[in-house]
């Protein structure tokens, strides 16, 4: 037994040590090589700099040679820079990245094993925009692993290449909402030239590849698509049709905000709620009433999107929700008062009591007297103590009383 | 047979039983750390490449509502709040829960923020003690403040999640900081598998000795401290090796309440967190466990480590004790109340594997190991003592308690590397060998008493002295 300790004690000691040892020299390695690449960096990043802003033929030449170690470090420099310019800086750049290997390199981790190095190939083919690389890449978009998938589109969606929109499109089917998000990103990032493909390819697509795609149309923000989605508004899927009705609010055509209005009546809660909100970021005014009509809905998220919609139309939005201050709905005047007080318009009328007797006053007593009816009085019963001016204070109490609120109510 | 002859096979056997304990516990531990090692490196490639831009600028990024329960925390909330409202998201909320505070809290709030109540219209879920208030800012307008009549960290957090908007929540401690793209990597598996994830947990740092400016950690250090250095270690062990291996074994039990998110409507479901426990995390996340379970639902509950929390810790042999005691009341309350899981096929790896574990190893393993130092006096003075069997037994728990601490270790250099220095190094590298004289058998000591504790039915939180971010602590503050 205690030869089995023994063996035990000096085979955990042995590891122990050999763990130390290994942290110490991976260390001393890593920080001794980071700090060799900074220091070149610091001294051949000018020089790189310079021969992209003259017009010297070969790098090599203009860096006088590189050997195995600077390569590193001249690679790094070129793929930080290429990214961040355009025109024939990037040109250049990009050519440097040629005339050192890099793109051959790159090419050839494509057929790495390591689904990292393939997917990282692939991110710097695209940096590097290696067109004669793009049929390497299209055939990536087969690749079993995902994330090299997505990286391969995003490069050749980099190059332009239209070779990776449709197989992009069909992409946004995937289960994983982060594919989804991460391939909606580069689809945008395409711009103009996606849309065609995509209102071609989506009957035939899922509802979650459908909901993606008019997101993207949305951020796209192009008039073009506005009657398709228009016409989505009419689609048989609830989401669809809320996500068409955020859409057009993206785009902000104003033409579209009656039909838009329109969906406040939808059966759905979750169209109305969207409605909703796209009325909102449209202004459309001519939705107020509707609006109004909407803050009693029996669905919350409808309820709060319709009067932060009411909110943001400015001042016929606000006069809506005084309005609904003494409706007969509960929660309408739980709604107006909490976005009349997020408004300002609250504390706006409280000041108001400290003016000259006039229609200013009346109409601030009026619209306070109100809310103290509806019970949501933890505003006014703050100021009414530590309002600055006595008369307000009093004021405020004397509405309260005049309310004969019941004691205790929850706010 | 006499009593001596009794004490002494009693004495042997135990000591036979501590050995299969012994060799039971570090093959378990040593077999985590391996799974960890696998894991970090597939983590480190796979986020390899950071697409937190996306996540942030999607629409369809579920929004998240950040609740921050604070008792007594006026010297730190300014600060948490300021750094939340800072972190890089799309569409978030932040709301704290000002529990009943004694001191300044919520007018330090409202100084801060420029809150004023608001008379906001919610559901209620879950049951609550009385709020008192809501507060809004018209300056910062995803900020909300309640105010409520003191009933816990569990009733703080479900009166957060009553107010709350959207469908993800993120519990965060009043005394913590997170890190700028924090929140969009924790969301991350929620992204990749919307249906299945119902709670991920991010990785919780220490920030004493660190400095803090505008709500951000710029420097990294280890505390001065010998005994927060002690916690560093025993943090990156348990996180580093002990939550990520549980998490890719499927059988993640415990979310630290200092930061993670979980699906609100899931924890609706379950009733909300618990305030029959001392600690509502771990509660919180068995009882999803189980009622996945019983539903025959596919979940998750996932740990990722890069997503960092920087959480304050006792600077006191005092506070920590108190702590310490906490947590492991509220273990042993935890694994009581669900006992139905223990070896219940029904709960799969959670009750077979990870149930077992806790109990055996995590709740009776303090008593075990102060039996034995009680057994080592024992046959000390019934003559029985092995010396030579003792002091090799000693080295090898000892020098594998070092192997664990320094595989830790081991796992932050080759991955995060948040302790850059060759200082810290050294010192995590000394202190992973001192931890094993003293401070491990002192937690034990404590752990036992938190044990009696719960028989006795004692019940208690334990305030923790705060010396806030921006201000260094005194040095004779809390000896």
């Amino acid at each position: 037994m205690q030869q089995i300790l023994l063996t035990a004690v000096v085979a955990v000691g042995a590891l122990f040590l050999g763990l130390t040892v290994l942290i110490v020299v991976t260390k001393a390695w890593r920080e001794g090589r980071d700090r060799w690449r900074a220091a070149r960096r610091r001294e051949m990043e000018p020089r790189i700099l310079r021969w992209v802003h003259g017009d010297g033929t070969s790098l090599q030449v203009a860096l006088g040679g590189v050997t195995r170690g600077e390569r590193t470090v001249v690679e790094s420099v070129l793929l930080d820079h290429v990214q961040r310019v355009r025109g024939m800086e990037r040109d250049r750049l990009a050519r440097a990245l040629d005339e050192l290997g890099c793109v051959e390199r790159y090419r050839r981790g494509l057929q790495s094993g390591r689904w990292w190095t393939r997917a990282a190939s692939a991110e710097r083919l695209g940096m590097a925009g290696a067109v004669r690389a793009a049929r390497d890449l299209a055939t990536m978009l087969e690749d079993p692993v995902p994330e090299v998938r997505i990286r391969a589109a995003a490069a050749l969606g980099a190059m332009g290449g239209e070779a990776a929109v449709r197989p992009l499109i069909l992409a946004l089917d995937e289960p994983s909402r982060w594919s989804t998000i991460r391939i909606a990103d580069i689809l945008t990032g395409m711009g103009q030239p996606v849309l065609e493909e995509l209102v071609g390819v989506f009957p035939r697509m899922t509802v979650q590849g459908k909901l993606a795609a008019i997101d993207i149309l949305g951020r796209v923000r192009s008039v073009e698509v506005v009657d398709w989605l228009r016409a989505r508004l009419l689609n048989d899927h609830r989401d669809v049709r809320a996500r068409a009705c955020h859409a057009l609010g993206a785009i902000g055509d104003a033409d579209s905000a009656p039909a838009v209005a329109q969906m406040l009546r939808d059966p759905e809660w979750p169209v109305r709620a969207m409605s909703a909100k796209a009325l909102g970021r449209l202004r459309y005014q001519g939705a107020i009433p509707g609006l109004a009509l909407a803050v009693r809905d029996p669905e919350w998220w409808v309820r709060a999107n319709a009067a932060e919609a009411l909110r943001r139309m400015g001042e016929p939005g606000l006069a809506a929700l005084e309005t609904l201050l003494d409706d007969p709905d509960n929660f309408a005047r739980h709604q107006a008062v909490l976005m009349l007080q997020e408004a300002g318009v609250v504390d706006q009328r409280i000041e108001a009591l400290a003016g000259p007797d006039g229609p200013e006053r009346r109409r601030a007593e009026s619209m306070l007297a109100k809310l103290a009816a509806t019970g949501q009085v933890g505003r006014l019963r703050e100021l009414e103590v530590v309002h600055p001016d006595p008369a307000v204070r009093r004021a405020l109490s004397l509405l309260r009383e005049r309310a004969a609120e019941p004691a205790g109510v929850p706010s | 047979m006499s009593w001596i002859e009794i004490a002494t096979r009693a004495v042997v056997w135990f000591n036979y039983f501590v050995l299969v304990y012994f060799l039971l516990l570090n093959t378990l531990y040593l077999g985590l750390f391996v799974v960890s090692l696998v894991e970090i490196v597939r983590f480190l490639r796979r986020t390899f490449f950071s697409d937190d831009r996306q996540i942030m600028q999607s629409d369809m990024t579920w929004p998240i509502s950040i609740l921050v329960p604070a008792h007594n925390e006026e010297k730190t909330i300014a600060e948490t709040v300021r750094s939340l409202l800072m972190v890089n998201y799309g569409e978030f909320e932040v709301i704290v829960v000002n529990d009943g505070s004694g001191d300044g809290t919520l007018a330090r709030l409202v100084e801060v923020f420029e809150l004023r109540r608001i008379d906001r219209p919610y559901k209620r879920s879950l049951p609550t003690r009385e709020v008192r208030g809501v507060y809004g800012s018209l300056v910062h307008p995803n900020l909300r403040v309640i105010d409520k009549v003191k009933g816990g960290k569990s009733d703080a957090l479900n009166a957060g999640i009553n107010l709350s908007r959207y469908p993800l929540f993120c519990s965060i401690d009043a005394d913590s900081i997170i890190e700028e793209n924090a929140l969009l990597r924790v969301v991350k598996p929620f992204m990749e598998r919307p249906q299945e994830t119902v709670a991920v947990g991010g990785i919780v740092r220490i920030v004493n000795g660190c400095e803090v400016r505008d709500g951000k950690v710029v420097r990294v250090e280890l505390p001065d401290r010998p005994l927060a250095v002690f916690q560093v270690i025993e943090y990156l062990r348990a996180f580093l090796t002990g939550r990520v291996g549980w998490s890719v074994l499927r059988s993640l039990l415990i979310i630290s309440g200092a930061f993670g998110v979980y699906r609100k409507q899931d924890v609706i479901e379950v009733g909300g967190y618990s305030i029959a426990t001392d600690t509502e995390d771990l509660e919180l996340v068995v009882r999803l466990h189980e009622h996945m379970r019983r539903q025959r639902r596919r979940y998750r509950v996932v740990f990722v480590p890069d997503p960092v929390c920087w959480t304050e810790i006792p600077n006191s042999v005092r506070v920590l004790a108190r702590q310490r005691n906490r947590w492991h009341r509220g273990l042993v309350q935890t694994l009581w109340r669900h006992r139905s899981m223990m070896l219940n096929p029904r709960y799969g790896g959670i009750g077979l594997f990870a149930f077992p574990y806790f109990v055996c190893f995590e709740m009776l393993g303090p008593f075990v190991e102060t039996l034995g130092y009680l057994v080592v006096l024992l046959s000390f003075f019934l003559g029985v003592l092995d010396l030579q069997f003792l002091l090799l037994f000693v080295a090898a728990a000892g020098l594998y308690g070092i192997f664990l601490s320094v595989a830790a270790v081991l796992l932050e250099e080759m991955s995060f590397r948040r302790y850059p220095g060759w200082v810290d190094l050294t010192k995590l590298l000394v202190f992973a060998v001192l931890e094993n004289l003293g401070y491990r058998q002192m937690l034990a000591l404590f752990k036992v008493r938190a044990f009696l504790d719960v028989v006795r039915r004692r019940r208690a939180w334990g305030r923790m002295d705060r010396s806030g971010f921006g201000e260094p602590l005194p040095a004779s503050a809390d000896r």
